[in-house]
């Protein structure tokens, strides 16, 4: 199916963006020129690789582009597996709040808070027993990585200023 | 095949390609390393650039069916790995203002993130999608592979221990490229390549007996010339030098006890982890009944703690966890992730040795055309890439003819 109807851009009923690789070679074409652009600058044989290696992914992102607008992948892409991006942002955001916190409150208790948070959301477990298990798996790593491996970890700057 | 009720044969197939590609190359290592150590002498950059071109035409096997876009991570691969301060020049190159960047994008957190995070966030998702739904699969069944199994695989074995071998033997190329390069040997070789990824026994073979023989291989230049093939076997001399054991030819004239002890070791050491991990087989498959929404976050804390321990930076966890992401949507946007790893890994060996080949023969570009094993691999490349058209066209004639 080609034309105008062959690029609808947001589908209404699944609120999915449709015709995704456009917009992934789109963003690719983009970085391969920021990247050409960030080591352009450069003398001598610095900037020749870096910049083949641009170009090569800048060939390669407009062939998708142009390949994604001249044939129809909708219905490709609407077999893909949905992803469910309001569940999934807030997955990725508590990970983000892991690594955020954990250079304070120190790498267990920053542990301990994670697997809380997410198991309290993700699985069908009580909120008691979801925290239990969460307490039980920290110690567990603790003992595995803190005692027997000595693996270095973030202390936690309040946590080192409450121990002194 | 775990989703096939088949993860204990997976776990037993594994196993004994692991057995069978280990006790191969310390079989090598025993038997064949001088001879062996003097050929990768003769390597030089000429050899290195194509030996690292060779790795790269791996890239479209392991991307099979998304040709474009395997070609398009490989780009950004070879992109990414110019990151960090230029060997000849000392020019930073894309590092954005980022000190801990000026060593280079780190190969490990983009490997754990692509690999391990973007699977424990689907894990996380699918938690609450599917698998409350599904029944978790059965594991039963020995844990030995069948006879006939074995014989069907016995050609795969062996051709993954050779590769994983020769590849162990040449500095640099590292385990990740011996299983890539013997997986894509063993679809390329199967009557049956489009079950490779669907639970096909073969795939599960080659990667881990050529996984295992890159250990032996990597002694080979160790032991005998003192060149370290990647950091485990750097801090292995340094090891040897601490007991007073300087590798060189000595250490298979002078201390042949110890050096001979040591390769029987190795052999020893294979064996036993075959036994432990025979024994161990049927428990270990049974992580898959732990459900997802209890192992995806528990393999996101995993990756953290491993990544930050590497250089005790937390830069390295951001990094682990923005690789996870992109990995997600790879995975999810059928962008293979393979192509992206081995670009990373083969990218500065291809940069350098090309760079260090223009400067010896002073910008004269015939340098990589007149040097034997230049042509020999040469001569390999391009089969690797007419294979293909070849087998189809064999393929079409048998359909035909």
């Amino acid at each position: 199916m080609n034309g105008p109807d062959a690029f609808p851009i947001l589908d209404i009923r699944t609120g999915l963006m449709m015709h995704r690789d456009v917009f992934v070679a789109a963003a690719l074409l983009l970085l391969a020129v920021a990247s050409a652009a960030g080591v352009w600058t450069l003398e001598g044989g610095a900037r020749n690789f870096p910049l083949t290696m641009a170009g090569l992914l800048g060939v390669g992102a407009f062939v998708l582009l142009v390949r994604s607008m001249l044939f129809d992948a909708a219905e490709d892409e609407a077999a893909d597996a949905p992803i469910a991006y309001g569940r999934f942002l807030i997955i990725v955001a508590v990970t983000a709040g892991f690594a955020l916190i954990m250079p304070w409150v120190g790498f267990y208790p920053a542990t301990f808070l994670y697997l809380s948070a997410l198991y309290c959301g993700l699985s069908t477990f009580r909120p008691h027993i979801a925290i239990a298990l969460a307490a039980a798996l920290s110690v567990a790593i603790y003992i595995l990585f803190g005692f027997f491996l000595a693996v270095p970890t973030p202390s936690g700057a309040v946590a080192s200023f409450l121990l002194g | 095949m775990t989703q096939r009720g088949e993860g204990t044969k997976a776990i037993g197939m594994a196993l004994v390609a692991s057995l069978v590609g280990g006790v191969f190359s310390a079989l090598v290592l025993l038997f064949v390393a001088p001879p062996l150590s003097r050929l990768a002498l003769l390597f030089g950059p000429q050899e290195y650039v194509f030996l690292a071109i060779f790795g790269m035409v791996s890239i479209i096997g392991v991307a099979s069916g998304q040709a474009l876009k395997g070609l398009i991570t490989a780009a950004l691969g070879l992109l990414l790995a110019t990151v960090g301060l230029d060997l000849f020049t000392g020019y930073p190159r894309l590092t954005m203002g980022q000190d801990e960047l000026l060593d280079g994008l780190p190969l490990l957190p983009a490997l754990i993130g692509i690999f391990s995070v973007s699977q424990a966030l689907s894990l996380c998702l699918s938690s609450a999608e599917s698998r409350a739904s599904q029944p978790v699969p059965e594991v039963k069944g020995r844990v030995l592979p069948e006879w006939p199994v074995l014989r069907r695989v016995t050609r795969t074995l062996l051709r993954s221990s050779i590769i994983g071998s020769v590849i162990g033997i040449l500095p640099g190329a590292g385990t990740s490229v011996a299983a890539f390069i013997s997986y894509n040997e063993a679809r390329r070789q199967s009557p049956h390549p489009e079950r490779f990824g669907k639970g096909e026994i073969e795939g599960v073979a080659a990667p881990e007996a050529a996984n295992n023989a890159v250990t032996g291989g990597t002694l080979v230049p160790t032991l005998t010339l003192g060149i370290p093939g990647n950091a485990v076997t750097a801090v292995f001399i340094g090891g040897l030098t601490i007991h007073g054991l300087i590798p060189g030819p000595k250490l298979f004239t002078q201390y042949a006890d110890v050096t001979y002890t040591l390769i029987l070791s190795l052999i020893l050491a294979n064996i036993l982890f075959a036994v432990i991990g025979h024994v161990s087989a049927p428990w270990i498959s049974r992580v898959i009944r732990v459900p997802s929404a209890v192992l995806g976050p528990a393999i996101i804390v995993f990756s953290v703690v491993g990544s930050y321990a590497l250089r005790n930076s937390l830069f390295d966890v951001w990094l682990v966890l923005g690789f996870g992401v992109v990995g997600f949507f790879m995975e999810r946007w059928r962008f293979p992730g393979a192509p992206l790893v081995i670009a990373l890994v083969l990218g500065p060996i291809l940069e350098t040795n090309f760079r260090r080949a223009m400067q010896i023969s002073g910008g004269d570009w015939t340098t990589f055309f007149t040097r034997p094993f230049c042509l020999l691999l040469i001569a390999l490349i391009v089969l690797s890439l007419c294979y293909p058209l070849i087998a189809r066209l064999r393929r079409g004639r048998r359909l035909f003819g």
